[in-house]
């Protein structure tokens, strides 16, 4: 499989009230197994994917974001997270389960019009 | 060109799985080829042999399984976003004892290692979500 | 330069407007299915005379014809159909699917 691509996964939606968030870290994995150029933007809603102390238990689901320090293992180390989505909520890097950076929305801008392949979830 | 289209939404629950469908003629039709088209989430669901909607409706999941065997289109069904809504296969029928399969002919069943890649095979692969 | 396509309402959600957050100047924006509504005139409208003169926007025109809008489209934005779809997806380099 070629290697030269580089993908984007942008994650909109928060966990739990749909399914994309758990079915697109799953494709982050299986990008990142295969040794892709990978990385991830979290906007909107699904910067709630990344917060600290979910716990899922009473609502008969797996808890993804225990997945989430996975990535690191799989030399995943390009995340990123939208400022504004971030302030939006009334959140901050401390808030947040693994390391990230934050970025603007110029930045973000630019992020994707970089990637060769976006993965919209 | 080579286009990929990842779908993600179930036939009638959406428009985007009609979208797709459309989408796809219209791409064959100004001569480009059909790499793969990568269902996976709600999906799953186009590939469906039970879909039975009613007569003067619009039968998506017939329409695709005729344009993906005259067009010779590899269409992949996630296997495990399909186990899960309950899109078999006869293997995966036999192995999980269900009482019956349903994947359309003309459909596979494999990974997501498909869709990685159908990105990296395809100069486009174009998402249509719910 | 990215082609995004935005399917849903600007009244239902704020797709639309997170998409208009992050597109760069130059980048193409195609609207589908419910985000169609989008292209008509309205209240506080998203699609504001400084948003059409950064980008370039267009309409699916099957999207538009189902809901009864064809003739109440904005001045500045360009419809097309499927083929015009597929045409727009030749020319930009990749697609950002906002739903």
């Amino acid at each position: 499989m070629s290697n030269s691509k580089s993908f984007l996964i942008v994650n909109r939606k928060a966990p739990f009230g749909s399914t994309f968030a758990k079915e697109a870290l799953d494709v982050g994995l299986i990008a990142a197994a295969f040794g892709q150029q990978l990385s991830l933007l979290f906007m909107d809603d699904g910067v709630y994917q990344l917060l600290k102390n979910q716990d899922s238990s009473d609502i008969n689901q797996k808890n993804s974001s225990q997945t989430l320090p996975m990535l690191e293992m799989y030399d995943v180390k390009d995340i990123y997270v939208e400022a504004e989505s971030l302030q939006a909520r009334n959140l901050n890097a401390e808030d947040l389960l693994i390391p990230v950076e934050i970025i603007d929305r110029e930045t973000t801008s630019e992020l994707l019009e970089q990637q060769d392949i976006l993965l919209n979830f | 060109m080579k286009y990929s289209l990842a779908i993600y939404g179930a036939p009638y629950s959406s428009q985007a799985a009609d979208t797709a469908f459309s989408f796809v003629e219209a791409a064959i039709a100004r001569g480009h080829e059909i790499y793969r088209l990568f269902f996976y989430l709600d999906g799953v669901h186009n590939a469906s042999s039970f879909a039975t909607p009613p007569q003067d409706e619009n039968d998506l999941p017939a329409r695709w399984q005729e344009l993906i065997k005259t067009q010779n289109i590899d269409a992949v069904v996630c296997i495990a976003a399909g186990l899960r809504r309950g899109v078999l296969d006869q293997v995966e029928q036999q192995r999980y004892e269900k009482t019956g399969n349903n994947l359309s002919e003309g459909f596979t069943l494999s990974g997501l290692g498909q869709l990685i890649d159908a990105g990296t095979s395809s100069d486009r692969l174009i998402t249509f979500g719910a | 330069m990215i082609l995004h396509t935005v399917n849903k309402s600007p009244f239902q959600d704020s797709t639309l407007d997170s998409c208009l957050r992050v597109a760069h100047a130059k980048c193409g924006i195609l609207l589908i299915e419910d985000a169609v509504y989008a292209a008509t005139e309205t209240e506080n409208g998203l699609l504001t005379e400084q948003v059409l003169s950064l980008h370039k926007l267009y309409a699916l025109i099957p999207d538009l014809k189902a809901r009864g809008l064809l003739e109440q489209v904005k001045p500045g934005i360009e419809l097309v159909d499927y083929d015009g779809f597929v045409a727009l997806t030749e020319q930009f380099r990749t697609v950002q699917s906002w739903y």
